[in-house]
């Protein structure tokens, strides 16, 4: 499904990139990022897990109000993550005891510096759907809830119409705990491109 | 035109909206995770003398309404799986018998363990029961090899559990009795806190067995290497074990542990469990509460005190051999 979902962005974003010469849309841009969960557990219940770490892509889209404010929507879903139950998490990614994946789905809103030589530094604040999944091997844990989050980074602009995410931290609050991990937040770290469709800004 | 393109980014999005990770199927709640029960186990064994796999399936699941007469205890759910042979490689069954078995499982009211047979056709080869006080502690142990009626047991004992005051959560001695072999007679002394470290003080990391006034042998809990990284909160969920005799010896492996165990766990399901020992001439027998230690109150003290009495080592260290414990539940 999630596959399937990329392909259809990216069929969209490969029409409208080459409309662009005719059409010139404007001020739209769209961002793909690898971004790195961490979901801290409870390490001191005796039952839950003691972290969630899990590796997404990230596809948004943003229509690009002033080159200050942009509004859009943002997709994340992993394509690998670990569960560490019998393992403690000490950033040793990758070497949990079972499998896990997050997604969020939901509206973003990006406040940037203005337009500048080299480097943009921005904050993103969204809010929608997100679900967390355990996959314990002979049954899965999985919640949905809803997610508030924001993130800082800094681009770098590498041509006229790219930008390099070099670096984006932020954080996720669940409004229900994730009942088995007995928390409700995540950290995050993203890396990726953002290409303007449109005009500058 | 440029509308179409426009709306065909919306819909991609609209799209990623509506996508969900979450299957049907998935447990989003602890009262779901209690309803789901044991379907089947496979225990797994990687050793030098072999591999094998053998999956134990669940042949019945029964409601029943009587009083045990084994136990006198009120019993209300009956459960039996059918294990394959295990074959002669690391884990065995205590009676000897290497063929296709039966497992029946007896529960009480309250879910706790009442008696589990190991039958080989009709005739059952080994009878572990187990009795409570009126606070569901864990007071009797009693186990039978061979028990066919007619026949002599090849093995037999009663461990009675004494807790030293009300509230404890550990026995403070288990003694043994032996109509069968004098041998077996003695009593462990169950110490909390008496060495290593890291332990909570709610926690048993070491016991004695004494015969009259003469410490026979020791089993140390995470005394030496290769301890597990439990935070000590849940002290049973992996640990080591060494077990030395009372001159202090314990064979070639100095103060290695020759017994670790980790339990992968989640709220009260267990879903895998690994063995590993020092040596590949070591051998693992079978035991109950290998499978059922989650259905005895701190089932998990008494599954290392019982793994590690039913684990022969001959304390060599050679290559090391795994036993896994997969377990599988369902609706």
């Amino acid at each position: 499904m999630a596959n399937r979902i990329y392909i259809l962005f990216f069929l969209s974003v490969s029409v409208s990139t080459i409309g662009h010469a005719q059409f010139q849309l404007p001020r739209i841009d769209v961002e793909a990022k690898i971004v790195q969960t961490v979901l801290p557990g409870d390490n001191y219940d005796q039952y839950t897990v003691k972290a969630i770490e899990t590796t997404n892509l990230l596809l948004g889209a943003h229509w690009q109000i002033n080159q200050h404010f942009a509004v859009g929507w943002v997709y994340s879903n992993s394509f690998r993550g670990s569960g560490y139950n019998v393992n403690d998490f000490k950033f040793n990614f990758g070497s949990g005891d079972s499998k896990a994946m997050t997604m969020f789905s939901g509206p973003d809103l990006r406040i940037s510096t203005g337009r500048a030589k080299k480097w943009r530094q921005y904050l993103s604040i969204n809010y929608g759907k997100a679900e967390v999944v355990e996959d314990k091997g002979s049954f899965r844990y999985s919640q949905k809830t809803n997610a508030f989050g924001a993130s800082i980074g800094v681009a770098r602009k590498i041509g006229n119409h790219l930008y390099w995410n070099v670096f984006e931290v932020g954080a996720k609050g669940f409004t229900d705990k994730i009942f088995w991990a007995n928390n409700g937040f995540m950290f995050e770290m993203k890396m990726g491109f953002t290409y303007n469709i449109g005009k500058r800004k | 035109m440029l509308r179409l393109k426009n709306i065909g980014i919306i819909f991609s999005f609209v799209t990623a909206l509506s996508c969900t990770i979450v299957k049907d199927s998935d447990i989003t709640s602890i009262s779901q995770l209690n309803s789901l029960s044991l379907k089947s186990f496979e225990i797994v064994q990687n050793s030098k003398a072999g591999n094998s796999t053998s999956l134990a399936v669940l042949k019945y699941d029964s409601t029943v309404n009587k009083i045990s007469k084994s136990t006198g205890a009120h019993v209300s759910r009956v459960k039996g799986f059918t294990l394959p042979a295990l074959g002669n490689y690391k884990m065995k069954l205590k009676s000897g018998v290497n063929a296709a078995t039966e497992i029946k499982i007896v529960y009480k009211d309250n879910g706790s363990l009442n008696d589990c047979i190991i039958y080989q056709g009709n005739s059952p080869v080994e009878s572990y029961l187990f009795f409570y006080n009126t606070n569901n502690q864990l007071i009797k142990v009693s186990t039978v090899l061979s028990p066919t009626a007619g026949n002599v047991p090849t093995y037999e004992t009663v461990d009675l559990l004494t807790f030293g005051a009300t509230g404890d959560v550990y026995p403070s001695t288990i003694t043994r009795s032996s109509t069968y072999d004098a041998t077996l007679t003695g009593t462990y002394t169950v110490c909390q806190n008496c060495s290593g470290s890291g332990s909570s003080s709610q926690s048993v990391n070491q016991l004695t067995f004494n015969q009259g006034q003469s410490q026979v042998y020791q089993l140390s809990f995470n005394s030496g290497s290769g301890n597990c990284s439990s935070n000590g909160y849940y002290p049973y969920s992996c640990g080591s074990i060494n077990k030395t005799n009372s001159n202090g010896g314990g064979g070639q492996n100095g103060n290695q542990n020759q017994l670790s165990f980790i339990n992968n766990f989640t709220f009260n399901k267990t879903i895998q469990t690994s063995l590993t020992s020092i040596s590949n001439t070591d051998t693992y027998y079978f035991h109950p509460l290998l499978i059922l230690k989650d259905v005895v109150p701190q089932g998990d003290f008494y599954f290392w005190f019982y793994s590690v009495d039913w684990f022969q080592t001959a304390g060599s260290p050679f290559s090391s051999d795994m036993v896994k414990i997969n377990f599988n539940y369902g609706k």
